[in-house]
C-alpha cells in the first residue's frame, strides 16, 4: 500500500542507443510530470524501490546490474524498458550481449518499444505497484 | 509545558512545509506536482522498508542523533513563543540556538564518514570548508540582533520589524540560509546531480526516515527563527511560509554555484559580519 503512493525510482542505463534513457527521463518534465503520482527519480539505488533497466546488458555491466539489484531494500520491483532490455533489440546477436534483463534478475513488469513512449513507461511503473 | 505541545504542532507544519515546498516548485515549472502530503507518504513508506543492520554503529546512531537535536532546536525556538515563564527561557539561548544547528549537520559528517560512500564524504568534505565561513558569520549575525535590541533571550525578543534595524544583518541572515536549508545557488554539499543523495546516500528505510524528518523540523525552525528575527512573534508562520515561497523560487530559477565559489562568498559574508559586529562595539 505504502509503496504505491511514493514510488521512488532509480534507473540503470545498461547501454543501447540511449533512446530509452531519454524518454524514462522525459518522464519528468511537465508534459508528463510522473511527480504527480508520487514518483521521484532518486540518484541513490539504495533509496529506490523501483528499479528501472533500458538498454541491452553486456558482459561487463551485468555483475553492477546484479550489485545494483541488491541494494535496493525490499519490497522491490524491476521495470525493463525498450526493445533492447527485453530480448537484445537490434543489439541480440552481438558476442557482448549478456542475455535479456529477466534472465539476470527478476523483472515484475515489460514495457516493449524501441523507445517505448513516456505513456507507456508511465503506465508500466505504475503497473509494478500493484 | 506548553512548548513541547507547540513543538509537536510544529514538527507536523514543517512536514507539510516541505510538501507545500515540492508544489511551489512544481507549479514555478509548470507541473502539477506531488500533492502536498506527499511527504507523509513517502515517510511511511520509508518506515515499512525492511532495514538490515550495517555493523558500524555510529551509522546507526546518527538519525536518532540529528533527530533528537532537531527537536531540541525545535522545542527552544517554541519557548520564545511562550514567552518568559517557559522552561527553556534562559540568557543567551539563541546561542545556543546557534550552535544546535550546526551540531545537526556535525552529525551528518559523523555518519557520512561512517557510511564510508565516496559521495557521502565528498558531501562531508564540502560541508567542512562551508563551515569555516557560515559558523561563525551565523553566530555573529545571530548576536548583531540581540545585540542591537538589548535583548538576550529569544523569549524576551518581542521587537517587530526587527529588520529595518538591523538591514546587512537581516540579508546576512537570509544568505546563511541557502547554505542551512541547502538551497541553490549554494547548495553545494548535497548537489544532488553530482553526489547522488550527499549525506544520505547510504541511507535507507527508517534510517533514512529519521534524517528527512530531522531536515524538515531544522528547515522549519530556521524559517522560523529568520521571521522571529526579522519580522516579529506575530509574524514569524506567515514569514517562514514567505520564505518556504523565496527558497523555492531560488531553487527552481538558479544555477549552483560551484565549492570554490560558493566557500569565498561565504567568507565575505563572514567579513560582513564581523564589519557590522564591530560597528556595534
Ligand atoms: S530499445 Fe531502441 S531506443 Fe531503446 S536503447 Fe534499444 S535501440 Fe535504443
Amino acid at each position: 500500500m505504502s509503496i504505491k503512493k511514493s514510488p521512488w525510482v532509480s534507473f540503470f542505463n545498461a547501454g543501447g542507443c540511449n533512446g530509452c534513457t531519454l524518454e524514462v527521463l522525459a518522464c519528468t518534465n511537465p508534459r508528463y510530470d510522473v511527480s504527480r503520482f508520487g514518483i521521484e527519480i532518486k540518484a541513490s539505488a539504495k533509496h529506490a524501490d523501483v528499479l528501472v533497466v533500458t538498454g541491452i546488458v553486456n558482459k561487463q555491466n551485468k555483475s553492477r546490474l546484479l550489485n545494483i539489484y541488491e541494494q535496493l531494500a525490499e519490497p522491490k520491483r524491476v521495470v525493463a524498458i525498450g526493445a533492447c532490455a527485453l530480448t537484445g533489440g537490434i543489439y541480440k546477436d552481438s558476442h557482448a550481449h549478456a542475455g535479456p534483463v529477466d534472465k539476470i534478475i527478476p523483472v515484475t513488469v515489460f514495457v516493449p518499444g524501441c523507445p517505448p513512449r513516456p505513456e507507456s513507461i508511465i503506465k508500466g511503473i505504475l503497473e509494478a505497484l500493484k | 509545558m506548553i512548548e513541547f505541545v507547540l513543538a509537536f504542532a510544529f514538527i507536523i507544519i514543517s512536514i507539510f512545509f516541505a510538501g507545500i515546498f515540492r508544489k511551489f516548485i512544481a507549479r514555478m515549472h509548470n507541473r502539477v506536482g506531488p500533492p502536498i502530503i506527499q511527504p507523509f507518504y513517502d515517510l511511511i513508506k520509508l518506515f515499512s522498508k525492511k532495514t538490515t543492520k550495517y555493523k558500524n554503529p555510529i551509522f546507526h546512531a546518527v538519525p536518532y542523533a540529528s533527530i533528537i537535536t532537531s527537536i531540541v532546536i525545535i522545542i527552544l525556538i517554541s519557548s520564545a513563543f511562550v514567552g518568559t515563564d517557559s522552561l527553556f527561557d534562559f540568557d543567551y539561548n539563541f546561542l545556543v540556538l546557534g550552535y544546535l544547528f550546526i551540531l545537526v549537520d556535525t552529525f551528518y559528517i559523523f555518519g557520512a564518514v561512517a557510511s564510508r560512500s565516496p559521495f557521502a564524504i565528498q558531501s562531508s568534505m564540502r560541508e567542512l570548508l562551508l563551515m569555516l565561513g557560515y559558523e561563525l558569520s551565523f553566530m555573529m549575525v545571530l548576536s548583531i540582533f540581540f545585540a542591537k535590541t538589548g535583548i538576550v533571550s529569544l523569549a524576551d525578543f518581542d521587537v517587530e520589524f526587527a529588520f529595518v534595524q538591523a538591514p546587512v544583518a537581516s540579508i546576512l541572515l537570509v544568505l546563511i540560509g541557502f547554505v542551512i536549508v541547502r538551497i541553490t545557488p549554494f547548495d553545494v554539499v548535497n548537489a544532488e546531480t553530482e553526489l547522488s543523495a550527499g549525506f544520505f546516500a547510504e541511507y535507507y528505510g527508517k534510517d533514512l526516515a529519521l534524517l528527512e524528518i530531522a531536515e524538515f523540523i531544522k528547515d522549519l525552525a530556521f524559517g522560523l527563527m529568520a521571521g522571529l528575527l526579522l519580522f516579529g512573534k506575530v509574524f514569524a508562520l506567515p514569514a517562514a511560509l514567505g520564505f518556504v515561497f523565496f527558497y523555492a523560487l531560488m531553487q527552481a530559477t538558479s544555477p549552483r554555484y560551484c565549492t570554490f565559489r560558493t566557500a569565498k562568498i561565504f567568507l565575505i559574508i563572514a567579513i560582513l559580519a564581523f564589519i557590522d559586529l564591530f560597528l556595534l562595539v
